[in-house]
């Protein structure tokens, strides 16, 4: 019997619990009332859920890194530095008494911003020398991509502004606004029709997404 | 009707052959069945039987004489597969197969073949390549060919030379070698996998040179040893030498070590070592190929480790051990050229752009779209409504968005419009915070009274629907203070518990994303008006979205040039200062020539190509 009950009855549920929510919050969306309170309700649980899933992460990060450390594994120098500098901005942020507190906005502007952007920064040069070597692929398409490069980059270069260098603008305009954008609006497209359709099928029952 | 597992109980689909949570077999009776109906009733098809013979008989003649240490060649005997009857060896060979040395007592049905049941091209391609039709020559560039085989685009032959049977076009001892058939046969051709060689520094390394003609016999098909060429026969060592174990593997001026077992490459590159005898390459092998592929010796050495160059790699030279020394100079130029020398001069460039600051940026703002549509959709917001501004961009993004907030809320301070920030990323809130500080005291706001910032909100999509349902109980407290939003002087003044109680949503996003969940989940269905500053590299991503009827973006500016004009224009309509003057003009600068280098690199390495491709023809 316990053994039916896990392998068919409990499934089976799953199969309708998730159709009964995505019907409800697909009337939700197209409508207003109880349809749309309700979907709004589940949406909240969500919100709840993925709140408690970053917690469990935090709770994940800090024991697997210290495990790390006590083992002096590899990289444990590192486990150090996430495990010292997660603890210490949240101890900033309950003692000063939240996460907008001087402290961890100090922190925020004078640590974590500058790391992220230059960590960013180095896809400039990444990218330039990935450029460099496209051609070396030797296909036209390569050799397309770089020349639309070269005018889009000089197109969008502020001393393009000045003539008769506003010729590049004009044509750097031009390409995003006709063969650019009917490109994307394409990608979208069918991104949106594919989004709907794998919706369909977690709503028909042949996903089980949530089943794996 | 689902398949319960039984190993684990899990519930599958009937289409599954396989667990989902455990991978064992659904219907094992089935693929039993399956599997078998599959497999042919027997293997008497004279082809594969000479495939067979081809595959197993050099290896168990190469075993006979590394116990013999006489190393004959044995010859592969023809193979027959137009007729039904099994192959034979030939005269004074051991056959490859099986054969009963006595009459076996359990005879056997002899195992034969339909006679009409011919062999595949591919199969005949490899057991007779002049019987196999000629290769699509046509496929590659002729270039291309040249590059791979640089004889071919040598000087036509001259009348009355003697060619050599197979293709005129190759040199006799190749002549039997189908590099196309290979090329062709594989699904990742050459030209796919040659850009991880050119990044090892193998770009410098010539292409396989032929040996002379005049070395080799020109009419008659040689012997095979014959038809070795240099580089083959350069790997033997020489003949009075007696055979002796060498290393594979070895240090620079480091004795070699014994090993008690032998590694895998040293398996499989031991006849060699021993002095067997090598075989030439086999029509349309692998090897082939990559015997077409080898670098010089010179060029050998100096890519390769010293580790991995075999003793007596160079033709007609003595095994001599070369230095490491040797290879680090050319680690540092290959790491100089050209990845070292775009980094040094985009360096230099972007710091000399910082020091000097040349005046390109002092010109007029170049021309932004959207930007004169941005101000003119916040100057028509009414000002008894809160704005929403979403702060949905991250640190990476910062150098770009940190301008173009500052300037939104700068216009919107100077127009004395309340509003309230929200995030769906987790640095949305830390930026808001930062923004606002560094632009209230010109304008005399106050947290909590004219502006408040709400937290992060998880959940995406999920997220913005229940923010549609229910604003105030999905943040209740802001992030500055911490503190009840329902206690703040905005919120007793101004009703904010839904989206509908603001005039307009300032999207100030780094991701399509995030944009586009905005447009999707809140701004079609409440109706509200939605503009967007973006960085530049999203502004292609987000023009699809703009002036959509119904909902959309209303205006959308990007980057530093955006930011630019629209500070401008917020400074010719409000008098308000240019907040960021310097710092914009400044970033402008260093963007102009960052550009520049950009497209005078992609430039070149178009010219580089083309000179290179121009050469080669």
């Amino acid at each position: 019997m316990i053994r039916r009950i896990t392998t068919q009855i409990i499934p089976f549920l799953n199969l309708i619990l998730a159709y009964v929510v995505g019907i409800i919050s697909l009337i939700g969306f197209f409508t207003r009332g109880a349809f749309a309170t309700l979907g709004g309700t589940l949406a909240q649980w969500v919100s709840v859920l993925v709140g408690f899933a970053l917690l469990v992460g935090l709770a994940n990060l800090v024991k697997v890194h210290v495990g790390r450390i006590f083992k002096r594994e590899e990289g444990w120098l590192y486990s150090i530095v996430l495990v010292g500098s997660a603890l210490t901005v949240l101890a900033l942020g309950l003692i000063g008494g939240g996460p907008g507190t001087p402290s961890v906005a100090w922190a925020f502007k004078w640590i974590y911003q500058p790391l992220g952007a230059a960590v960013f920064s180095l896809l400039a040069f990444f990218l330039t020398t990935a450029l460099f070597r496209t051609p070396r692929m030797r296909s036209r398409e390569a050799i397309v991509l770089l020349i639309v490069a070269v005018i889009v980059v000089l197109g969008q270069a502020p001393f393009t502004s000045i003539p008769p260098l506003d010729v590049a603008a004009a044509v750097k305009d031009w390409i995003l606004d006709y063969p650019a954008l009917a490109g994307i609006r394409a990608i979208i497209l069918g991104v949106a029709f594919g989004a709907i359709g794998i919706s369909i099928r977690v709503l028909l029952g042949f996903d089980r997404p949530y089943l794996e | 009707m689902d398949v319960t597992c039984p190993n684990c109980g899990a519930s599958n689909r009937s289409t599954s052959r396989f667990c989902a949570r455990c991978g064992h077999d659904l219907h094992p009776t089935q693929n039993h069945e399956a599997t078998s109906n599959n497999e042919p009733q027997s293997v008497d098809l004279p082809w594969l039987q000479g495939v067979q013979d081809r595959a197993v008989l050099p290896t168990d003649r190469l075993k006979a004489d590394n116990l013999a240490q006489t190393p004959p060649t044995p010859s592969i005997p023809s193979i027959p597969f137009t007729s039904s009857t099994p192959p034979t060896a030939s005269p004074g060979e051991q056959p490859a197969t099986q054969q009963p040395t006595e009459p076996a007592t359990t005879e056997e049905p002899p195992r034969t073949a339909p006679p009409d049941e011919a062999p595949p091209p591919w199969v005949v391609s490899i057991l007779e390549p002049s019987v196999a039709p000629p290769p699509n020559v046509e496929s590659y560039e002729p270039e291309e060919m040249a590059h791979i085989m640089p004889w071919t685009a040598g000087a036509p032959a001259e009348e009355g030379e003697a060619q050599p049977p197979g293709n005129p076009s190759l040199p006799p001892w190749l002549s039997d070698i189908t590099v196309q058939e290979t090329l062709q046969g594989s699904p990742t051709s050459a030209e796919e996998t040659l850009p991880n060689a050119a990044d090892l520094g193998l770009e410098d390394i010539e292409p396989f040179t032929p040996p002379d003609t005049e070395d080799e016999a020109p009419v008659a098909p040689a012997p095979p040893q014959e038809q070795e060429p240099h580089w083959l026969r350069s790997l033997r060592p020489p003949e009075e030498a007696a055979p002796q174990h060498l290393p594979l593997t070895r240090q620079a001026n480091q004795p070699p070590q014994a090993s008690s077992e032998p590694s895998p490459t040293e398996t499989l590159v031991e006849p060699i070592a021993r002095g067997l005898s090598v075989r030439p390459p086999r029509a349309g092998a692998v090897e082939t190929l990559a015997a077409l592929m080898q670098p010089s010796a010179e060029t050998a050495r100096r890519v390769l480790p010293d580790a991995l160059v075999l003793p007596g790699a160079t033709p007609n030279a003595a095994p001599t051990p070369t230095h490491v020394s040797a290879v680090r100079p050319n680690a540092a130029r290959s790491w100089l050229f050209p990845d070292g020398i775009i980094y040094l001069v985009i360096l230099a460039a972007l710091l000399a752009v910082l020091i000097i600051r040349p005046p390109f940026g002092n010109v007029d703002a170049p021309a932004a779209r959207g930007a004169q549509q941005f101000y003119n959709a916040i100057e028509a917001v009414p000002t008894n409504k809160p704005v929403l501004v979403v702060y949905d961009w991250e640190a990476s993004r910062s150098a770009e968005m940190s301008l173009l907030s500052e300037a939104v809320i700068q216009h919107l301070m100077a127009r004395r419009i309340r509003f309230v920030t929200v995030s769906t990323v987790p640095q949305g809130p830390g930026f808001a915070q930062q923004t606002t500080d560094a632009v209230k005291s010109s304008y005399g706001y106050e947290y909590g009274r004219d502006y408040l910032i709400l937290g992060y909100l998880p959940g995406n999509e999920a997220a913005l629907t229940s923010l549609m349902s229910d604003f105030n109980n999905l943040l209740p407290l802001d992030y500055v203070n911490s503190r009840n939003v329902s206690d703040t002087e905005l919120a007793r003044s101004t009703k904010i518990s839904s989206m509908g109680d603001f005039s307009m949503i300032i999207d100030l996003a780094s991701e399509e994303a995030e944009l586009r969940n905005w447009i999707e989940q809140v701004s079609t269905r409440t109706g509200l008006p939605i503009i967007a500053a973006v960085p530049q590299g999203l502004e292609p991503i987000a023009r699809p979205y703009e002036n959509v009827p119904g909902a959309g973006i209303k205006a959308l500016i990007s980057g530093p040039t955006g930011a630019m004009q629209y500070s401008q224009e917020l400074a010719r309509g409000r008098g308000a200062a240019l907040l960021n003057s310097d710092t914009i003009s400044n970033r402008l600068n260093t963007q102009s020539v960052a550009q520049l280098l950009v497209a005078l690199v992609i430039i070149a390495a178009l010219i580089t190509t083309g000179t290179k491709r121009a050469l080669r023809r």
